[in-house]
């Protein structure tokens, strides 16, 4: 009996031992990023823009897009503080340049999924308005407001297409 | 006359099965019943205290006490305190908790003689209501620059869950068992902070909608309510 006993033991410790093992799994799409596309104004179907295109922010030196030629739609990073994000889009070619300012009013959420993982930030759209560049661009509508991981398109900026 | 054969053939054959299934009917053990009552048992987890040694990713110290019915039916109670005290490996992330948890429901015995080794199946309901710690003291904008650090502390989380339990038992000395079991676990519920998920849950284990678990038993048969039932299980026993 005390052989079996001590046979009980051992095999449940080497189940326990197989048990506990485990690997780092996070999520793999872990880039949290505003995704916003392009569209015509008149069908509302897809648009690649002509110009070359620049975003900038305020609040930082870096530029988020630079001269991006030929794009259809655009991932931006957030600021992880500030309330509201202030980008400016400049759309330019060797004849023209138009330039849109684009205020995002949002929260901030901190977001963990364990010690493996990266800590990021994930953003609720509070507010939006743009001005500028009214002849180019037609309007901006927030198409989904939870910025998190994901390639959800949350903003549609509507252009005006010369035939 | 050969259709005559053949049919006394087969009632031969009808007549011989029929005296075969009596005779084995005779023939078959006849097990006799235990008390309805047979004791009381208390146990401890020997995994959680040998975790903690080799400073597991967590671990979970827990004791349980079971009624015995019929050296069948076995209503237990479990609870324990479970554990989590971990840095990233390729982060400075700090995950923490520490809170107690509770676990109800019954194992079966199939194993029919009542030689003292015990094949065991049951249910478990869990549930557990715990705090964590978070911390990332590399947690900044890597655009606008702007950081230092992030700490949240006494994030609340609630969880329930359900536990398919099978294992084993014997009995070592006397009053004195040893066993064990392996747990598939299925979350029922799960209340957390906004701020992300717990990496650990007390009781259930690594967070995640099903996960594996066990534990090893040191269990003392601690009292039997009458001597009647006492002898008698023993004389089962034996």
């Amino acid at each position: 009996m005390r052989k079996v006993a001590f046979g009980i033991f051992v095999v449940g410790l080497l189940m326990l031992t197989v048990v506990a093992c485990e690997g780092i799994d996070c999520t793999l799409n872990n880039v949290v990023t505003l995704n916003v596309g392009f569209y015509r104004s008149d069908d509302g179907s897809a648009y690649t823009i002509p110009d070359t295109l620049t975003i900038t922010a305020e609040g930082t030196d870096s530029v988020l897009l630079n001269r991006a030629i030929r794009v259809k739609s655009i991932s931006l990073p957030m600021s992880y503080w500030q309330e509201a994000d202030t980008l400016r889009l400049h759309f330019y070619n060797t004849e023209s340049s138009h330039e849109m300012t684009m205020r995002i009013e949002k929260s901030n959420t901190q977001h963990f999924e364990s010690p493996d993982c990266p800590t990021t930030m994930f953003h609720e759209i509070k507010g939006m308005n743009h001005e500028g560049a009214t002849g180019y661009v037609d309007s901006v509508v927030v198409t989904n407001k939870s910025i998190g991981y994901g390639a959800l398109e949350h903003i549609k900026v509507y252009m005006h297409v010369a035939d | 006359m050969e259709r005559w054969s053949t049919s006394r053939f087969i009632c031969t054959w009808l007549i011989s099965l029929l005296c075969g299934v009596s005779m084995a009917k005779e023939h078959k053990e006849v097990i006799p019943k235990a008390p309805f009552f047979c004791g009381v048992a208390v146990q401890a987890d020997l995994v959680g205290p040998a975790m903690k040694l080799v400073g597991s990713r967590f671990d979970q110290m827990e004791v349980g006490g079971r009624l015995n019915f019929r050296d069948h039916y076995f209503p237990i109670c479990e609870l324990g305190i479970g554990e989590s005290d971990r840095e990233g490996q390729e982060t400075n992330n700090k995950f923490h908790t520490r809170a107690p948890y509770f676990r109800v429901g019954m194992d079966y015995n199939f194993n029919k003689k009542h030689n003292g080794n015990r094949l065991m199946g049951g249910l478990r309901y869990g549930f557990s209501g715990f705090k964590y710690d978070f911390s990332d003291p590399d947690f900044a904008d890597p655009v606008w620059g702007v950081g230092n650090g992030l700490t949240l502390d006494g994030q609340k989380g609630r969880a329930q869950w359900l536990e398919v339990v099978v294992g084993c038992e014997a009995k070592l000395w006397l009053f004195i068992r040893l066993g064990w079991n392996i747990r598939f676990k299925a979350r029922l519920h799960q209340s957390v902070s906004d701020y992300g998920e717990p990496y650990y849950v007390p009781g259930f284990g690594k967070n995640g909608s099903t996960t594996f678990g066990g534990t090893v038993n040191l269990i003392f048969d601690v009292g039997r309510t009458t001597k009647k039932s006492k002898t008698k299980l023993n004389e089962l026993v034996q």
